[in-house]
């Protein structure tokens, strides 16, 4: 007993489109038109007279068989065509089997229809044989004798009864027909004038009137003497025979009469002349038809032939698709499993195929079972492992795992952003190889190749990095792993990006300095301005020429100092102030215009150059903010140059409007910036030049962060010094920008280094 | 001829029957023949292209030869009455001149209307089975027919 649970059909086979009920009526009525077929001719083969009542049934029999068949061969051969569309296996098998099948059985019906079509005509030529001919022709002769024999006695009686009627007076001629009619045993005697008249009679059937009188034919034949005998078929079953003679008379004057006298013939006479009368009248109509009929005949055998033919076809077609199902069923079965449909079942019950098809079944429900186990395995892997990558990409820290050999194992979404490592090209590589192909990490891989061969305590170490755009700082930890398969005891690398938290950091300190410096040092300023100008004034008029050129200039040196130190706590108050930005809608190209329009002319020997993009749509931003960031960077830029001949500065405005960015570039041919500006210009009181503060590129990055955007400052690789300047140009960007850079130090949120 | 006797008309004819071949040697060979005389009577007035049928008479013979009596036996197949003559040609002898043979009511015809009287005789061989009737048609004619004769009838 097959305990695998429910046990589902398989099959390839479309459902059976014709009617469920069509085809077995059909076959039923067409198996039993081909009985009755056979049964009605084996019938007209005994009994060939029944040919010809038989034959109209026998033509719609044949023809309905036929029909039914073809019928069936069509449709079954529409049924093989929609199973096997692309002549698969089980089609090659069922024609082999059809031709094989319809291949033995044609030759002998064929042979038995020459054999039959040989032997029909011979039989029938051999009705006509000879020997037949003459048996016929001597029976009727036998025959006619034995009736002339009674016609001969019957005349003669007759001949007799109309002497004795001439001998006698009219009026005894009733009474003596009578007797003689007695005496004769005739049924009828009827004495008639030449007229036809009836002058005297007598019959043997009293009730009768009349008796039938002699027909104006038999008269004629009497009257001419020598056929006036006759055979005849009665009005009923027996032949009578008729005589008229006429009766003699002496008298010359007297009015001819006629006996007609009615015999009856003994039935044993009348079935004998019958028998033979049909059996002649048979075999000549027989030998009349003989090439019809023996046309027919082999036309009939030629049909029913055909009709063996058909259902041999048909019943061949029906085997074939019985025997081959099951192996198609297990074909189509087999094909599904290997398609991977392990859900598959075949039917066991009243199948020879069965002792093959249980174990089948039995093979299959295993392979479903451990098929379903190791899906559920994978899963739950697979669900672990989505879990772990979730939660490990959303780490801020980047996580780096190594096997024993140092192979680079995973690496997280975080740490492959901070590193720009590529997970199809970096995650199997060995840590040297991963120094080989990104010499900017050269730091870190160093670190980690030293610290790997770790104890199962955590080791941590700060590195720096600055193979990018800028110098970045990590905090890495580096923990040996448990063994683990595939994996030996490896270890793990967590490392976080701290340069934007130890910026906002030192952002926030230089703010204090700076506001603090604003707030200590201001005060004093004007006491210390006003004090000096008061002493100008007390002690202008008391001192000398000479002194009071000095005191003038003393006190002007002082005034131009102290304005100096408000200029710088004003920057400086610019720097560590609060954000407070007016935003308006304004075009970013033509404020760049105006600002390069006010510096043109004020160096002779620097060309101020402006790349503005046309139209230039409204950016949305604090216009006397970017225009003290135009300043700082025009400044800057003209200031490099200030002892260069041909110095050229490019202001440049482009517009991305997909990202929702308008960047600034402005570019100088002069020196360039150091490396050691590169990396701290944007920190408070760094600067190249001998007079200024250090805070323009300060101020200008702190404002362009406080809209969302940000500076990044490089080197020209044909000399001189580039600043781009991203920013938001509408609401929108500007406060996805803010919200990211709230959470700049997150890892996540960080440029590649 | 037709006439009228007893609110009858009766009809008194002459034929010419002239049996092909075929039928000869078909009744020689034990097979009964057909005789049918096809009488129409037709109204010439009605509004009918072809005429109204007031009446249509078919009077049927079967004739037999029968081998043992040496006798050829005509039966009217309407009433059963059997006649036996000694050869063929009496035989078409007597068909030829039909006897007073019943036409129609006297009451049906109107006087001076225009009536024809329509004939057509017809021979054919009937027992052959229909299959072989079929077959040996191929090869012979079972059926000879005259074409419709048409006189005038006034009543």
């Amino acid at each position: 007993m097959d305990t695998l649970g429910k046990l589902e059909p398989v099959g390839k086979h479309p459902t059976r489109s014709l009617k469920p009920r069509v085809l077995p009526l059909l076959t039923a009525a067409t198996l039993l038109a081909v009985f009755c077929t056979f049964v009605l001719l084996a019938s007209t083969t005994e009994n060939p007279g029944l040919f010809g009542k038989l034959d109209v049934p026998l033509l719609v029999l044949v023809v309905f068989g036929t029909t039914g068949l073809l019928s069936l061969i069509a449709v079954q051969i529409i049924h093989l065509g929609r199973i096997y569309p692309r002549r698969e296996p089980g089609w090659n098998l069922i024609r082999r089997m059809v031709r094989t099948f319809v291949g033995l059985a044609l030759i002998p019906i064929v042979l038995i229809c020459a054999f039959a079509a040989v032997f029909i005509r011979n039989s029938i030529r051999s009705w006509y044989a000879p020997p037949v001919a003459r048996v016929v022709h001597t029976a009727v002769a036998l025959s006619r004798g034995a009736i002339d024999d009674t016609l001969k006695k019957d005349l003669h009686i007759t001949r007799r009864l109309a002497r004795n009627l001439s001998l006698a007076a009219p009026p005894a001629w009733p009474f003596l027909l009578g007797r003689l009619r007695s005496q004769s045993h005739a049924l009828d005697v009827v004495l008639l004038d030449s007229n036809g008249r009836i002058v005297a009679m007598d019959s043997a059937f009293p009730f009768l009137l009349l008796p039938p009188t002699p027909s104006r034919a038999a008269l004629e034949e009497a009257a001419h003497a020598s056929t006036n005998v006759v055979l005849s078929p009665g009005q009923g079953h027996r032949y009578t025979v008729r005589a008229v003679v006429p009766v003699p008379t002496s008298d010359p004057f007297a009015r001819p009469l006629v006996l007609e006298a009615v015999f009856p013939v003994s039935g044993h006479e009348t079935r004998t002349a019958r028998q033979v009368e049909r059996a002649y009248a048979r075999y000549e109509e027989l030998t009349l038809l003989r090439r019809p009929l023996t046309w027919s005949l082999i036309l009939t055998l030629i049909l029913v032939a055909l009709l063996g033919v058909l259902a041999l076809v048909t019943s061949a077609l029906y085997f074939a698709r019985r025997i081959v199902a099951p192996v198609d069923e297990l074909v189509g079965a087999i094909g599904a499993v290997a398609e991977g449909r392990l859900d598959v079942r075949l039917e066991t019950t009243g199948d020879d195929f069965g002792p093959l098809k249980r174990p089948f079944n039995r093979m299959i429900g295993r392979l479903e079972t451990a098929q379903r186990t190791a899906e559920e395995h994978r899963q739950r892997e697979e669900r672990e492992r989505a879990l772990l990558e979730t939660v490990l990409a959303h780490l801020s820290a980047g996580v780096l795992v190594f096997d024993e050999q140092r192979v680079l194992e995973l690496a997280n979404e975080a740490a492959r952003r901070l590193l720009g490592l590529n997970r199809e090209q970096d995650v199997g590589r060995d840590v040297g190889a991963l120094r080989a192909a990104h010499p900017a990490l050269e730091d870190f891989f160093a670190t980690v190749d030293e610290l790997l061969p770790a104890s199962r305590e955590e080791i941590r170490r700060e590195i720096v990095l600055g193979g990018g755009r800028r110098r970045r700082v990590v905090v890495a930890r580096v923990t040996a792993l448990p063994e683990l398969p595939g994996i030996g005891r490896g270890g793990a690398v967590v490392f976080e990006d701290l340069t934007d938290l130890l910026e906002a950091q030192h952002d926030a300190a230089w703010g204090e300095v700076a506001r603090r410096m604003a707030h200590e040092i201001r005060n004093p300023l004007t006491p210390i301005q006003l004090t000096a100008e008061r002493i100008g004034h007390r002690f202008f008029d008391r001192l000398s020429e000479n002194d009071r050129a000095w005191l003038q200039h003393a006190v002007e040196t002082i005034v131009r100092q102290v304005e100096a130190l408000q200029n710088m706590v004003r920057a400086f108050g610019d720097y560590a102030r609060a954000p407070d930005l007016r935003f308006t809608r304004f075009d970013l190209s033509a404020l760049t215009a105006e600002v390069a329009d006010l510096y043109r002319g004020r160096y002779p020997r620097i060309e101020i150059v402006t790349d503005l993009a046309e139209p230039a749509p409204l950016i949305e931003a604090d216009e006397e903010r970017i225009r003290q960031v135009l300043h700082n960077l025009l400044r800057n830029a003209l200031e490099a140059l200030y002892a260069q001949a041909n110095g050229q500065v490019l202001l440049r405005v482009r517009y991305d409007l997909v990202q929702g960015d308008a960047e600034l570039l402005v570019e100088d041919n002069g020196p360039g910036f150091s490396p050691v500006m590169l990396e701290h210009a944007f920190e408070p009181y760094t600067t190249s030049k001998p007079r200024g503060t250090g805070l323009g590129l300060a101020i200008t990055k702190k404002i362009i962060e406080e809209h969302g955007g940000h500076t990044l400052l490089s080197n020209r690789a044909e000399g001189g010094a580039r600043i781009a300047v991203v920013l938001p140009v509408n609401e929108r960007t500007r406060a996805e920008r803010l919200r990211a850079a709230a959470h700049r130090y997150h890892p996540s949120e960080a440029e590649p280094l | 001829m037709v006439v009228r006797r007893h609110g009858v008309y009766y009809l008194h004819g002459r034929l010419q029957i002239a049996p092909n071949r075929t039928v000869r040697h078909a009744l020689l060979h034990g097979i009964p023949i057909t005789f049918s005389l096809k009488i129409h009577i037709v109204d010439g007035h009605s509004f009918l292209f072809w005429g109204d049928t007031l009446a249509r008479i078919d009077q049927r013979y079967r004739i037999a030869y029968h081998t043992v009596l040496g006798r050829y036996v005509v039966r009217d197949l309407e009433t059963g009455v059997q006649t036996s003559y000694p050869t063929f040609a009496r035989v078409i002898m007597a068909l030829e001149h039909p006897h007073e043979i019943p036409l129609v009511d006297s009451s049906l015809l109107q006087a001076g209307g225009h009536y024809r009287l329509r004939t057509r005789i017809t021979l054919h061989v009937d027992d052959i089975p229909h299959a072989l009737r079929w077959l040996a048609g191929l090869w012979t004619h079972w059926e000879s027919s005259s074409p419709w004769a048409s006189t005038r009838l006034v009543p």
